[in-house]
C-alpha cells in the first residue's frame, strides 16, 4: 500500500498548533444558538409524529443544518459547534433560566460567563426559551411535581439546604455510561445498526402499546442515524471543497484524505485508523447532538481501535507519528465541547470537565492477560505533547500490566497534568461479577463518569443524585434543624442532648438518612420516568445492548442492565466517619470530652468562644492514618450507606448503587453545612472523592493514607474516587517514581483499592497561582475524576486543593 | 535468645518514620534509636544524641498561659517578665507538660519502646516493602549506642520476612558493628572526612576506627552505601572528596555507586531552638548545583 502524505512539524507538534489557536477563544468565544433553533424548527416542522418520531426527524435535521468548518492544521472533521469553541444551549434540557441567566449577565455576558453575539441573539435565545417554557425538560418536571412539591425540591437542593440534589441532571444530562461506540460503529458501520432496525420493523405486529412504541422508536432512531450520513457526506464535500482551493500540496494531500474518510464512515466499516478514530468521533457527535452526553465514557480507546491501526502500520499506510497526530487532532476536538449551564452549578461543577474518560490497558476479556499494546503508549504521548485538560486518560491497572507502560505512566504522572489515573482491575472486576455480568464482559469494563466501572453498550446512561451525609450528622444532631438556614427540615429524630448512648444516636443518625433517602429517591426516580417524555436517550440506544432488539429507549427499559442506572453520590463520608468516632469515644463515654450541651452550643457559635474546645477535638486522631480504631468508622458509615439504599428500588430493575466520587460537590456540600463536632468549621469543604482523609488531616504519610483507604471495603462500592498529592520533588527521580508504583500495586492489587489518581504540585507553587491567577493560565491540577486548568476553578477549590495533604518522600 | 524475651526488650526510640525512601532501597519505615557516638557541629537531629529523652520547646507557640506551672513536679517552668522560661537544668523529662500546653508548643523526643511495639508500627507497611523491595532501616543518633536492642529488632523483623538496612557512623570496636551489620541486609555507612585531625575536631571522635570497619565490612562483601554529608567549608572540598572516592576505590568499590553526596541542608534548624541546644546552629548555604556535579563527576572519574 502507498504511504499516506502529511505535513511534518517542527518545533510545535500538530496538536500544539491547532490548540494554540482555539484556547484563547475559550474566554472569549460567544454563545451559539444553532443547535437550539434547529431543535425549535425542527419541532415545528415535524409537528404531528410522535414524540420519539419527532425527536429523530429533528436530530436529523439538526445534523443536516448545523454549520460546519474545517480547522486549519485538523485531520479530524465535526465540531460540538456552529463555531469554534462555541457553547451550544439545550433547552430541551431546561429553558426558563435562560430568561433569568440574560437578565443577570446582559447580552455581553460576564466574568467566565458566556456572552452573546449581539443583542439580538440574546432575544433570539429568550424567544427560544419562550418556546420550550412548557415543554423543557426541567419545566415538564415542575409541571408535574406542582408548585408545593416544586418549593419543596428548591428548599432542599442546592439553592437551599443542600441536603440533595435531583435535577442537576435536568442541566446537564445525559450518560454516565459507557456507550459501545467504539467496537459497533467501527465494526458494523450504520448500514449494519439500521440493518438491524429493519430486521425488528420487517416481522413488526402491532398488538400492545410497547410495540406501537418501538414502531416508533425504529422509526426515529433510524432517522438520526441516518442524520450521521448525512452530517459525516457534508464534511466530506466541504472537505473536497477545501483541497480543490488549497495550495500547499501537503495539506491538500491531508484534505483529500480527510474527504474520502468521511465519505465512508460512519456509514461502512472502518477499514483504516483514521477511518476508525473517525468514525468513532462522528458517533460522539451524533450522540452529542441529541442528548449532549454529560459523564459518557469513551471506552477502551487503545483496544477498539487497535486492529485498524495494527493493518495500517504494518501496511506502511501510515507511521506511528501520523497516528499520534490524528490523536493530537482528536484532544483539540474533544476540548471544543463547552459547559454551559445556569451558574447556580459552578461551585460544585466548575472547570468544564464532561468526563469523557478514556481506559487504556486492563485485561483482555478473553483471557485475562495484558491488553496494553503500542496504542496505549500513543495515547499518553498525544497527552504529553497537547497538553490538555480532556478527554482524561485512565490506566486499569492489574499485577502483569506491561512494566514499561506504568513506568512511562509514572514519568507522565510526575509532569504534573494529573493524568493518566489509575483503576484497579480486581475488584472493579468482582463487582461486576457480583452483578450478573459474565466474565468476559466484566474484564471488559471502561469508566463512566469520573469512576463508575461499566461495562461498555450494557448498561443504561445513568441517573445521579448527590445526598450530603455531613448535613444529615447536623440534622440529626439538631433534631432534624438546620441551624445554616434556621428551619425545620426534619425529621424529629430526638434531642440530642437527652440521648444516653451512642448506639441512640447512631439510630437517629440512621433515621435521618433514611428519611432522606426516601425523599431524594421518589424524587430522582420521577426525574428520570418525565426525562423519557421531554430529553429521551435515542441515539445512546444504538449503541446499547438490546434497545433495538427490543424496541425501547436505553434508559426506557432497552438496555440489558438496568442494575446501576440510578445511583447515589455520598458527600462527606469521611468526615461522616471522624464524628462517629469521636462521638463514640469522646462524647458518649465516661470523662467526655465536653457535655452534650456545650457540644451542640459550640457548634451553633461555629466555635467561636469555643476556641479551647475546637482545637482538643481537631487534636483527637483521625481517619486517614493507618488507626484503624478510628478508621473503622469510615467502612462502617460506607457500608451502612449501601445497605441504605440495597432497600431503595431504582426504576426498572435492581436498586440505588452507591458511588462516593464527590466531583466538586465536597465544595458546595460543606459550602451549606455547619460547624460538626470533629473541630470541623461550618462552610469548610468536605474530604474530597471517596476514601481521601478531610484536609491535612492525614499527619503520618502517604503509605499510612493507602492502609486506611484499603481499609474500606470497596467492592460493592460503585466507583471509589481517592487523591493524593505529590511534591514534584518526590517524583522528580527514578527510585521515586518506583516507589509510587509499588504504592500504586500495593493499593490494587493486596487492599483490592479501586482508583487512584495524583496531583504532582508543590504547595508554593499553588498559593502563587492563587495569588496570581493570570499567570498561571497553563496549570492544570487534578480534582475529581478530571483534570481542570487553575484559573477554571472555583476559589472554595482552590483552597480545597492547597489543603490537600502533600506528601513527600520523607528525608532524614 | 527466646523469642519472647527478645520482644520484650525495650530501646529509647525518636522516632519511627514510615513512607522513608532515602535510607536504603525501595519503601521503608526508619526507626530512629537515640544516643550517638559523635557530636557533629552540624548535627541534623540533635535530640538524638543523648540517650536521654529530650524536651523540645517550641517559644513562639508559648502564650505563656502557665498550664505547665502547676503539673511540673520539679518546678522547671515560670513565668518572667510576662514570659515562659523553662529551667533546663531542673527538668527531669517526664513529659507532663507535653499534654498539659493547649497550643502543642511541646514534645518529649525519646521514649521506651519494646522491640515488639517498635516491630508492630513496622509491620504495617508490609505490604509496601514486598512490592518496592524495600524493608526497615535501623537508624540514629547511631543504633550502635544501643547493640542489644538494635540486633533484636534486626532479627525479629528477619524472623517475619522483612528486609533490614542500619545506618550507622562505624565509630565502635569491630565486635560491635559486626554484631549489627550480621543482621542487616544493607549498610548505610557515613564517612564525614578523611582527615583524622579534622574529623576529631568536627565529630568529638577520631575517624580511626571508621575507616578500618569500612575496609572489614567491604572485605566481608557486605552490600553497603557510604554517604558523604556535605558540610560547607569543613569537608565539602575537592581534596576531601576525592580522597573519600579514592578510599571507596581502595574497597574494590565503584565510588559513582557506592558514595552518595548529600548536599547541605538547613532542615534542622529550627529542633535547636526547640531543644535550647548548647550549640548554634550553624546555618550555612547548601552548595550550588552546579559544584554538586562537578564533585560528582569527580567521584565517577575515581
Amino acid at each position: 500500500m502507498t504511504k499516506l502524505a502529511y505535513k511534518k512539524y517542527e518545533g510545535s507538534t500538530r496538536g500544539q498548533i491547532i490548540w494554540e489557536k482555539l484556547n484563547p477563544l475559550r474566554y472569549t468565544q460567544t454563545m451559539s444558538m444553532a443547535r437550539a433553533q434547529l431543535l425549535v424548527d425542527g419541532y415545528k416542522e415535524f409537528e404531528g409524529y410522535s414524540f420519539t418520531r419527532k425527536r429523530g426527524l429533528t436530530v436529523r435535521k439538526i445534523l443536516q443544518e448545523m454549520p460546519i468548518y474545517i480547522d486549519d492544521h485538523q485531520l479530524l472533521c465535526g465540531d460540538f459547534s456552529s463555531k469554534p469553541m462555541g457553547p451550544e444551549w439545550f433547552p430541551d434540557l431546561a429553558a426558563d433560566w435562560m430568561r433569568e441567566y440574560v437578565e443577570k449577565h446582559g447580552w455581553q455576558g460576564s466574568g467566565k460567563f458566556f456572552g452573546f453575539e449581539s443583542p439580538e441573539q440574546a432575544d433570539q435565545a429568550l424567544d427560544i426559551a419562550k418556546y420550550f417554557k412548557n415543554t423543557g425538560g426541567k419545566e415538564m418536571w415542575l409541571k408535574y411535581l406542582g408548585p408545593e412539591e416544586a418549593a419543596f425540591e428548591d428548599k432542599i437542593s442546592e439553592r437551599g439546604a443542600w441536603i440533595v440534589n435531583t435535577i442537576s441532571e435536568m442541566f446537564a444530562e445525559k450518560a454516565w455510561n459507557v456507550p459501545d461506540i467504539g467496537f459497533r460503529i467501527v465494526k458494523k458501520g450504520i448500514r449494519g445498526l439500521i440493518a438491524d432496525i429493519d430486521e425488528g420493523l420487517a416481522t413488526y405486529r402491532c398488538i400492545t402499546d410497547d410495540e406501537y412504541r418501538a414502531h416508533e422508536f425504529w422509526q426515529g432512531l433510524k432517522e438520526m442515524l441516518l442524520g450521521g450520513i448525512d452530517y459525516a457526506h457534508r464534511y466530506s464535500a466541504l472537505a473536497k471543497e477545501m483541497a480543490e482551493k488549497e495550495a500547499d500540496p501537503e495539506r491538500k494531500a491531508e484534505l483529500l484524505e480527510m474527504a474520502r474518510v468521511c465519505s465512508r464512515v460512519p456509514e461502512y466499516p472502518a477499514e483504516t485508523f483514521q477511518e476508525a478514530l473517525q468514525s468513532f468521533f462522528f458517533g460522539v457527535l451524533m450522540l452529542f447532538y441529541d442528548t449532549r452526553t454529560y459523564g459518557m465514557g469513551f471506552g477502551r480507546v487503545d483496544q477498539f481501535l487497535y486492529p485498524t491501526f495494527k493493518k495500517d502500520i504494518e501496511s506502511g499506510y501510515i507511521d506511528s507519528e501520523y497516528a499520534l497526530q490524528l490523536l493530537e487532532c482528536f484532544r483539540c476536538k474533544v476540548m471544543g465541547k463547552r459547559q454551559f449551564w445556569p451558574d447556580v452549578m459552578t461551585p460544585n461543577l466548575s472547570s468544564e470537565s464532561h468526563f469523557h474518560n478514556c481506559i487504556l490497558a486492563g485485561v483482555k476479556p478473553e483471557d485475562g492477560s495484558d491488553a496494553t499494546n503500542e496504542l496505549s503508549f500513543l495515547w499518553m504521548e498525544a497527552a504529553v505533547r497537547c497538553k490538555t485538560t480532556h478527554p482524561t486518560l485512565s490506566i486499569r491497572y492489574h499485577n502483569r500490566i506491561n512494566p514499561k507502560f506504568m513506568k512511562r505512566a509514572m514519568e507522565v504522572v510526575s509532569l504534573g497534568m494529573g493524568l493518566p489515573a489509575f483503576f484497579g482491575d480486581d475488584a472493579s472486576i468482582q463487582y461486576l461479577l457480583a452483578r450478573g455480568y459474565t466474565l468476559e464482559e466484566a474484564r471488559n469494563y471502561a469508566i463512566g463518569g469520573c469512576v463508575l466501572h461499566t461495562v461498555p453498550g450494557k448498561t443504561s446512561s445513568i441517573w445521579p443524585l448527590v445526598m450530603n451525609y455531613g448535613k444529615f450528622m447536623e440534622l440529626t444532631l439538631f433534631n432534624g434543624y438546620d441551624p445554616l438556614t434556621d428551619q425545620e427540615l426534619g425529621p424529629k429524630t430526638g434531642d440530642f442532648t437527652k440521648m444516653k448512648t451512642y448506639e441512640e444516636f447512631v439510630e437517629a443518625y440512621m433515621t435521618t438518612c433514611k428519611y432522606w433517602a426516601e425523599v431524594g429517591s421518589q424524587s430522582g426516580r420521577q426525574c428520570k420516568i418525565q426525562h423519557l417524555e421531554s430529553f429521551p436517550d435515542m441515539m445512546m440506544s444504538a449503541f446499547t445492548d438490546d434497545c433495538i432488539k427490543r424496541g425501547k429507549i436505553c434508559s426506557g427499559g432497552g438496555a440489558q442492565h438496568n442494575d446501576s442506572c440510578m445511583y447515589i453520590v455520598p458527600i462527606g463520608a469521611q468526615d461522616v466517619g471522624n464524628e462517629l468516632y469521636i462521638l463514640e469515644n469522646h462524647i458518649f463515654c465516661d470523662n467526655p470530652v465536653c457535655s452534650k450541651e456545650e457540644l451542640l452550643a459550640a457548634l451553633k457559635a461555629n466555635w467561636v468562644g469555643y476556641e479551647e474546645l475546637q482545637a482538643k477535638l481537631k487534636g483527637l486522631p483521625k481517619y486517614g492514618n493507618d488507626m484503624p480504631e478510628v478508621d473503622q468508622y469510615v467502612n462502617w458509615i460506607y457500608q451502612a450507606i449501601i445497605k441504605i439504599w440495597k432497600e431503595i428500588p431504582a426504576t426498572f430493575s435492581g436498586n440505588y448503587e452507591v458511588a462516593p466520587h464527590s466531583i466538586g460537590f465536597h465544595g458546595g456540600c460543606g459550602a451549606k453545612t455547619g460547624a460538626l463536632p470533629c473541630g470541623r468549621n461550618a462552610r469548610q469543604a468536605m474530604a474530597d472523592g471517596a476514601v481521601s482523609p478531610g484536609q491535612g488531616q492525614d499527619i503520618m504519610g502517604p503509605t499510612a493514607v493507602i492502609a486506611s483507604a484499603g481499609s474500606v471495603d470497596q467492592v460493592q462500592l460503585y466507583g471509589v474516587l481517592f487523591n493524593m498529592r505529590f511534591s514534584p520533588a518526590s517524583l522528580a527521580t527514578e527510585e521515586g517514581r518506583d516507589n509510587l508504583a509499588a504504592m500504586i500495586k500495593t493499593y490494587f492489587s493486596d487492599y483490592k483499592g479501586k482508583h487512584i489518581q495524583f496531583n504532582v504540585i508543590s504547595r508554593e507553587d499553588m498559593m502563587a497561582a492563587k495569588k496570581e491567577p493570570e499567570k498561571h493560565k497553563d496549570l492544570i491540577v487534578r480534582v475529581a475524576g478530571y483534570s481542570a486548568y487553575w484559573t477554571d476553578l472555583t476559589s472554595t477549590i482552590h483552597d480545597e486543593l492547597i489543603l490537600r495533604s502533600e506528601n513527600e518522600w520523607s528525608a532524614v | 535468645m527466646k523469642l519472647e524475651k527478645k520482644g520484650n526488650l525495650v530501646g529509647q526510640v525518636f522516632n519511627i518514620q514510615r513512607f522513608s525512601t532515602h535510607d536504603g532501597p525501595g519503601i521503608r519505615t526508619t526507626v530512629f534509636l537515640k544516643g550517638c557516638p559523635l557530636t557533629c557541629f552540624w548535627c541534623q537531629n540533635p535530640e538524638s544524641q543523648s540517650r536521654q529523652p529530650a524536651l523540645m520547646f517550641r517559644k513562639n507557640a508559648c502564650v505563656a498561659c502557665g498550664r505547665c506551672i502547676p503539673v511540673c513536679p520539679s518546678g522547671a517552668n515560670r513565668i518572667v517578665d510576662g514570659v515562659l522560661v523553662l529551667d533546663r537544668d531542673l527538668c527531669g523529662k517526664c513529659g507532663a507538660c507535653v499534654s498539659a500546653c493547649p497550643k502543642q508548643g511541646r514534645s518529649l523526643e525519646g521514649r521506651d519502646m519494646t522491640v515488639e511495639k517498635v516491630i508492630a508500627e513496622v509491620r504495617k507497611d508490609y505490604l509496601m516493602y514486598s512490592n518496592s523491595g524495600g524493608g526497615m532501616t535501623v537508624s540514629g543518633g547511631d543504633c550502635e549506642m544501643q547493640p542489644e536492642f538494635t540486633v533484636a529488632l534486626l532479627e525479629t523483623a528477619h524472623d517475619e520476612g522483612i528486609r533490614t538496612a542500619v545506618e550507622i557512623t562505624g565509630a565502635f570496636p569491630w565486635e560491635t558493628v559486626k554484631r549489627i551489620t550480621d543482621h542487616a541486609d544493607f549498610i548505610l555507612y557515613d564517612i564525614k572526612q578523611m582527615d583524622n585531625e579534622k574529623h576529631k575536631e568536627g565529630t568529638g571522635v577520631p575517624n580511626v576506627l571508621v575507616l578500618e570497619n569500612a575496609k572489614k565490612l567491604a572485605g566481608a562483601n557486605k552490600k553497603i552505601l557510604f554517604r558523604l554529608p556535605l558540610i560547607p567549608g569543613f569537608n565539602d572540598h575537592i581534596e576531601n572528596i576525592g580522597a573519600t572516592a579514592r578510599f571507596v576505590r581502595s574497597l574494590g568499590l565503584s565510588p559513582a555507586k557506592h558514595l552518595e553526596l548529600l548536599p547541605y541542608n538547613n532542615l534542622g534548624e529550627e529542633k535547636y531552638a526547640r531543644l535550647e541546644f548548647e550549640r548554634e546552629h550553624p546555618n550555612y548555604k547548601r552548595q550550588p548545583e552546579d559544584y554538586i556535579k562537578e564533585l560528582k563527576a569527580l567521584c565517577a572519574s575515581i
